[in-house]
């Protein structure tokens, strides 16, 4: 074990969405906080300023923001009989790095999920039956309710400046947003930012087929924003280069952008950057953590002893982090016992590339923020009756295009040679008159029992820690549930005038080198049951009290939204329970 | 910048809010780069 550091009250793994709210609201109740964050400090006008942040090859290609495969990756299979492989570049997902996390890169979709996503398994059961759902299927209810959860919601949204159009507003629909929504307690801050030609056109068409379409919820500013906590951020300019990219405009809602300028201010906050925790250190009974190993840029390794500490990495990482400190009873799939790494999940994603009549449209596909675009949420979740179709689970579909960018957005017809003259041809003939949603069709993926995350046993870090193992394929439920919503989203770039489309779906096997997004969720799942969760409805550790998982690896499944309105929903939800039951009696919040 | 060009990508002009309304209409400005435009930069002899 390393030098040991001052004792602090809380130390934070992670300094990403959750880990920054936490920070803050710890460091606000008087607590002194450190946080070690894996990767370096970023700032904006240091690390992605407006004169370089939109470079596609730095960024887009090669991933600069992002967690490099060499420092550290995972390995995957498909099934539990094949020998699992390490992820040497990142495709279907793209793990963050450093300060700010994944809020740095991501897109700013701002969603809620739905009341009924929260208990699922009692929701489904109660409408079609047990014998409805798949064997292996292992839905769970959440532990929390949306009820729970609104006011954590409100608080993130008015912390980001959300732009949207409320569709519900305490139990009245308002014209325009969303009728599917839970109940929220007030519109958004901002209203919804402009929207271009193309997703304007999705709108007009879902609106004539019977759908009630809405402006996708944003963290990208439509107007100036000022924040309760004070910070400031700037209208968005519709650049184009906002998802996989720093913004350099302070337009986009990031721990940058919105909690970090006040956090930094508190003398009882601290923070290590380049720095990496390797273990979560336990007293003797096993049953409370004494604080953290960490080993720092240079190879220096420190113990940080702390009363509290918080796991607020990415969701894979709290997973194997819980795994190597011996936290909680790993997951075992041949004999479903086990909770650390069970109900591992990710998403559902396909899209609809069309091809318009360039002499009459267009689109201007540079012209775009990341959580644009205009959706309809009528084959969502359970939004529609899934008697007759044979499967559950849904998603909300968009034309949500965030982007012309020419490396990348350059789709051409089926049929057209990959290079050479009729490629370069085809390209200057669709490049402003075909439509690419990219997510356009964002479906939820349930969990299933043998699909899970475990330590590998064959590869390791570079302290000769084992990887994490993803174990992951699609299965028949989220195939089917792909086929249909994919149709469904076709239909309206056909009634768009589309003259040409390409559906592509969602296929097994599930193909880790292809991009869906970076939604991985569970692994360290919350609920009411210590025998299937490894939190409590608080995010609290069954096993070891001191000791709270934020983050998505909560999720017992994944509903058909973006999942960082939810995580972030649902760290404020654990900080509020920290603040006001937690510190007065420190120990279990839950008898079980 | 003559792939841009063929295909009317702008580059980063980083501002479209006077453009993002105007629905149906090409983009009329040629592209900049992350170096700027050459056309802006004075010839070295």
């Amino acid at each position: 074990m390393g030098r040991k550091l001052p004792r602090k009250d809380v130390v934070i793994i992670g300094l990403g969405w959750t880990g920054s709210i936490m920070a803050y609201e710890l460091a606000d109740a008087g607590l002194d906080v450190i946080a070690i964050e894996r990767g370096p400090w970023r700032n904006t006008a240091t690390d992605y300023p407006p004169g370089y942040a939109a470079d596609e090859l730095r960024y887009r290609i090669r991933h600069e923001l992002f967690l490099s495969p060499s420092q550290t990756t995972f390995t995957f299979r498909n099934k539990m009989d094949q020998t699992a492989l390490p992820i040497r570049s990142w495709g279907a997902f793209m793990p963050p790095n450093g300060v700010g996390g994944g809020g740095v890169h991501w897109n700013a979709e701002t969603w809620r999920f739905l009341p009924s996503d929260f208990v699922l398994k009692t929701h489904l059961t109660e409408r079609y039956g047990a014998a409805f759902l798949p064997e292996d299927m292992t839905i769970q209810d959440w532990g929390v309710t949306y009820d729970e959860l609104e006011p954590h919601y409100d608080r993130f949204e008015y912390l980001c400046g959300t732009s949207g159009q409320a569709g519900n507003v305490k139990g009245t629909l308002m014209e325009g947003g969303n009728p599917f929504e839970g109940p929220r307690s007030r519109p958004y801050p901002n209203p919804p930012q402009e929207q271009p030609f193309g997703h304007t056109l999705f709108g007009k068409a879902a609106r004539d087929l019977g759908y009630k379409p809405f402006p996708q919820p944003s963290g990208n500013m439509s107007r100036p924003y000022q924040n309760p906590l004070g910070v400031r951020l700037g209208p968005c300019t519709y650049c184009g280069f906002c998802e996989w990219f720093g913004c350099g405009n302070y337009s986009k809602a990031s721990p940058q952008t919105t909690v970090l300028p006040a956090l930094v201010r508190k003398p009882n906050f601290t923070a290590r950057d380049n720095s990496e925790v390797t273990r979560i250190n336990l007293d003797s009974s096993g049953k409370r953590a004494t604080g953290v190993t960490f080993v720092d840029a240079a190879g220096e390794e420190w113990e940080q002893p702390a009363d509290l500490v918080v796991l607020s990495a990415f969701a894979i990482f709290n997973v194997q982090l819980l795994l190597l400190s011996g936290i909680g009873k790993a997951y075992d799939p041949e004999t479903n016992t086990g909770v650390v790494g069970r109900n591992f999940t990710h998403q559902t994603i396909s899209d609809v590339v069309s091809f318009f009549d360039p002499t009459k449209f267009v689109f201007n596909p540079f012209i775009a923020s990341a959580a644009i675009g205009m959706c309809i949420d009528e084959f969502n979740g359970d939004n529609f009756d899934h008697g007759p179709h044979g499967f559950v689970g849904g998603g909300y579909m968009g034309q949500i295009q965030t982007n012309g960018r020419p490396i990348e957005t350059t789709p051409v017809p089926p049929g057209t040679p990959l290079w050479g003259a009729q490629w370069k041809k085809a390209v200057k003939e669709n490049y402003q008159s075909a439509m690419k949603p990219g997510t356009g069709v964002h479906g939820s993926m349930y969990s299933y029992r043998d699909v899970y995350v475990d330590l590998d046993p064959t590869y390791t870090d570079r302290f000769n820690r084992p990887l994490a193992r993803i174990t992951m394929d699609f299965h028949d439920n989220e195939i089917k549930q792909n086929k249909f919503l994919t149709d469904k989203f076709a239909e309206i770039f056909q009634a768009m005038g589309a003259r040409q489309m390409v559906k592509e779906y969602r296929k097994a096997p599930y193909d880790v080198t292809k991009y869906q997004t970076t939604h991985l969720c569970g692994g360290a799942i919350m609920g009411s049951d210590p025998g299937t969760s490894a939190l409590n409805r608080y995010l609290q550790n069954w096993d070891v009290p001191n000791l709270f998982v934020l983050g998505a690896s909560a999720f017992p499944q994944n509903a058909g939204y973006n999942p960082t309105g939810t995580v972030a929903a649902l760290a404020y939800w654990a900080a509020d329970a920290i603040r006001s039951k937690y510190l007065k009696n420190p120990g279990q919040l839950i008898n079980a | 910048m003559v792939g841009w060009k063929m295909i009317g990508f702008p580059g980063i002009r980083y501002d479209y809010r006077d453009w993002v309304g105007r629905h149906n209409e090409r983009y009329p400005h040629p592209p900049v780069s992350i170096a700027g435009r050459a056309d802006w930069t004075p010839a070295k002899s």
